[in-house]
């Protein structure tokens, strides 16, 4: 069911949290009615999210979306459910207990990894980290390391702490042999990717998604959809990666390509911003501005990374050209010419652009440093600095030839004599 | 009654005067003891008792309301008396030249301290770089008199030694050489060589705080704000004393550092505002005023980075400055002082920026390189001369071979051939000229 968003392309609810699964899918589609200002769109999502959730028995999850204000809580389903956990525990805890005793290393690690398997499903998130990472001691293979890696890692983005997302993903990529596995690898790297994108390292997440294998495809959508592994990988690419780097990772990458296909708007903007459409770019992206700020991952994103690339277009822009004629580039860029020379202004400034506007003829020149000044002025002031700094040194050392300190109390003349002027 | 000098060394004179120091202070004390000592002195010859004359005036100044009558005699004897015997004595040298500063002051004629003062400088110094108390004596009766320029000559003549033995100085006499000779130096508008000068008193060794340095550090973030934008930091071997109480006295300073890089003017002026009476106490509204005028110009030079041309609107609003009017009267003053260079068309209100047409082409641009070039290698064999001069005392080597063995070594020889043996400790390369090894 598609409810329409504005007059612009419908907002598909249904068809984004399809992108999904588990935790994934009612964790999106709660950002979606949290940040949402339509009405209908609000009530639809939580209508979704709570029909998944009971599915998944997910208590939690259930109890959020009550609290969210959406439909009447089903207490006979909560007790019910609950008490089911409780016996569930139970059972569980006690099969942790017997496997201790019995000390075989590979009943504990499973009876943690059911427990923590139980947690998660009823959305007792610590609780669950906690026994995915209790298992550390117990994985014998590599593969339980990296399934139990994977466990920590997924239940680490969504208790959303990233220090423990990188420390598993760096373990995990140390398991030996790890690199054969396409599919293991691809998940790692996005993983990565996403955690740096979090911590607004955003080259770093353009390179991380840009390394992921078309292998991966969707099986690791209960923590990163491929649509996702696009557009984040593709705007934080933008954002910040050179020329010679976006040809290697964007364009000329056939790994990419697959995640590329399945995001066809972001394709397009991609491709726009290489071929230097700039107009088709910048329109692309409003166009997907209102679907990003409804993705729980990229939504306080947004703003930085569209600033970053707008900058990147302007540089872009003007790099090859000895005279820009801005009422043109204005128009390319959707803004007036005033609006333009600001922006170009601000990126002088920082030494992005190296150029002069002419805001009596409309026009920017390139402008390169006289070097030849550049370099006299630094022979002046170097010389001057020498003399000046040496002058103070032997100054301060002739104070302290002759004990000269500023103490507390009065100091009288020595009467001096004697050593006269002979 | 005094033998005649020539007969004997100056030293034996030197210690009758100061044998007899608590007789003249004695008959100073007695009634009409000023004017007896007084007239003791004119009856001597200056030249030839030089010395004498001045222990009389000193026991007689000490004691008494000196009046202009004292000031005569302290002249005359500054100005006529042997140079020789002035260098002889220069602590007392010093507190007789206080003592005549002293006097002008009070009388509110500083001006008429400035010669004697100069002679004074002349005679103890004599053709040696040396820094005297006279030096900030002279300063502060130029700035009261303010007559800079007669300070000039003893400013600019060469002087890095304080040596108290031949000079009679206290650090006192040194912060306040390097504060006034800074405030002199403002006064001609030589605002680089102020700030030299005035980090010499901030970075002088100190245990503690005083009023001369905290003063000297408030002209010196005022003259850091006006040539380079920004209150520079001090450098690192600065005592902690000082950067405590820097922090602690300049509160209003900083906040006018802060408004300045803000670059708004409204922003700047209302700081001014805030902290007038502070500025004012200090007496450093001058100063204050240009940092204000320098904040517009540095704002104008950074917009001759970004454009060639802009519209005086345009200016007046990047610049933080109310009408189109007063940025056009700013960039027309700015081109006057050749701050920078422009061209504006009034029908358009358009500013142009230009290059400078004789960017470091001019002669004047060869003379400064070949001032500097002789400049740096004259401090390098100072540099070298001081070095020679550590590396021979005996306390450095004391330190330097304090563990080894120098029995080994005997008489001479340069040390190092046997260097495994040393250990840590080795002379630096190379070794000092003329270097003999002896006993620490």
């Amino acid at each position: 069911m598609s409810v329409n968003a504005s007059g612009q392309d419908p907002f598909d609810v249904e068809a984004v949290a399809s992108n999904y699964s588990s935790h994934a899918k009612v964790d999106h589609l709660l950002y979606i009615a949290k940040a949402s200002k339509d009405k209908d769109l609000r009530a639809e999502a939580l209508r979704q999210a709570l029909e998944e959730a009971k599915q998944a028995g997910n208590l939690a999850h259930v109890r959020a979306i009550a609290s969210a204000g959406y439909g009447e809580p089903d207490a006979e389903w909560e007790t019910a459910a609950e008490a089911q956990a409780q016996q569930h525990q139970q059972k569980l805890e006690a099969d942790l207990a017997t496997s201790k005793s019995n000390m075989v290393k590979e009943s504990v690690r499973m009876a943690h990894r059911d427990l923590g398997d139980f947690f998660y499903k009823i959305g007792d998130l610590q609780n669950a980290f906690k026994s995915y990472v209790r298992m550390r001691d117990y994985c014998s293979t590599p593969e339980q390391i990296i399934a139990m890696c994977l466990a920590v890692i997924k239940v680490g983005f969504e208790i959303n702490n990233l220090v423990h997302v990188s420390n598993y993903v760096q373990k995990a990529e140390q398991v030996p042999d790890v690199a054969e596995d396409a599919v293991v690898t691809s998940k790692l790297r996005s993983a990565a990717g996403l955690s740096m994108l979090k911590t607004k390292k955003y080259k770093a997440a353009a390179q991380k998604f840009t390394e992921v294998f078309e292998e991966m495809g969707i099986s690791y959508n209960d923590v990163v959809a491929p649509q996702d592994v696009a557009t984040m990988g593709a705007l934080c690419s933008l954002a910040t990666l050179t020329r010679p780097e976006m040809r290697e990772r964007l364009m000329e990458n056939i790994h990419f390509r697959e995640y590329l296909e399945s995001a066809p708007q972001v394709r397009e903007i991609v491709h726009a911003f290489y071929s230097s459409r700039y107009t088709a770019c910048l329109e692309g992206l409003e166009a997907l501005r209102p679907a990003l700020t409804l993705d729980m991952h990229l939504a306080p994103h947004v703003e930085s990374l569209y600033s970053a690339i707008r900058s990147r277009a302007l540089i872009q822009y003007t790099t090859p050209f000895r005279t820009v004629h801005l009422p043109t580039m204005a128009a390319a860029f959707g803004t007036t010419v005033g609006e333009l020379q600001r922006e170009l202004a601000g990126l002088i400034v920082s030494n992005q652009i190296a150029a002069r506007i002419d805001s009596d003829a409309g026009a920017l020149y390139s402008h390169h440093t006289d070097q030849r000044a550049a370099t006299y002025h630094f022979a002046l002031k170097a010389g001057d600095d020498y003399l000046r700094n040496t002058k103070a040194l032997l100054l301060r050392a002739n104070l302290q030839k002759h004990n000269f300190m500023q103490t507390a109390g009065p100091q009288p003349r020595s009467s001096g004599g004697g050593a006269g002027g002979g | 009654s005094f033998r005649p000098l020539g007969e004997k060394p100056l030293s034996d004179m030197a210690k009758l005067l100061k044998n007899s120091e608590t007789a003249l202070l004695h008959a100073a004390s007695a009634p009409n003891g000023t004017a007896t000592l007084l007239s003791l002195a004119a009856s001597l010859e200056i030249s030839a008792h030089t010395l004498g004359i001045v222990s009389m005036l000193n026991a007689a100044a000490a004691k008494s309301d000196a009046g202009l009558d004292m000031a005569t005699a302290i002249s005359a004897v500054l100005q006529l008396g042997d140079s020789e015997q002035l260098q002889f004595a220069p602590a007392q040298t010093a507190t007789l030249a206080g003592h005549l500063r002293d006097i002008m002051v009070e009388l509110q004629q500083p001006r008429l301290a400035i010669a004697p003062l100069q002679a004074a400088v002349c005679k103890v110094a004599g053709a040696r770089p040396l820094i005297t108390p006279m030096h900030a004596m002279l300063f502060q009766c130029c700035l009261l008199a303010n007559n800079p320029a007669a300070a000039v000559p003893v400013l600019e003549r060469d002087a890095h030694d304080v040596d108290p033995a031949l000079t009679g100085m206290t650090i006192r006499d040194f912060l306040l050489w390097r504060y006034y000779g800074g405030l002199i130096n403002i006064a001609r508008k030589r605002y680089a060589e102020a700030a030299e000068m005035l980090l010499a008193a901030l970075t002088a060794p100190s245990m503690v705080t005083n009023a001369i340095v905290v003063a000297a550090w408030k002209k010196w973030a005022l003259l850091g704000l006006l040539r380079e934008g920004a209150v520079p930091q001090l450098p690192k071997w600065t005592s902690p004393a000082v950067s405590r109480t820097a922090k602690q006295e300049g509160g209003a300073y900083q906040d006018l550092a802060t408004a300045y890089a803000g670059k708004s003017a409204t922003v700047m002026s209302e700081t001014v505002a805030k902290h007038r009476a502070v500025f004012a106490e200090d007496e450093n509204l001058g100063l204050v005023k240009l940092v204000v005028e320098a904040q517009t110009k540095r704002n104008v030079l950074r917009l001759t980075q970004t454009y060639i041309t802009l519209s005086l609107a345009d200016i007046a609003s990047n610049v933080g400055l109310p009408t189109a009017e007063a940025a056009e009267l700013a960039i027309l003053r700015m081109v006057d002082a050749g701050e920078v260079f422009a061209e504006m068309d009034g029908s358009k209100g358009m500013v142009r920026f230009l290059e400078d047409p004789q960017q470091f082409r001019s002669a004047a641009t060869v003379a400064r390189l070949d001032a500097h070039i002789a400049a740096a290698t004259a401090l390098g064999e100072r540099v070298a001369a001081t070095c020679a001069e550590v590396s021979k005392s005996k306390k450095y080597l004391g330190r330097l071979y304090h563990r080894t063995d120098l029995q080994r070594y005997g008489g001479g020889g340069v040390p190092g051939e046997e260097d495994d043996e040393i250990g840590p400790l080795m002379p630096p390369e190379p070794s000092p000229p003329g270097f003999m090894l002896y006993q620490a």
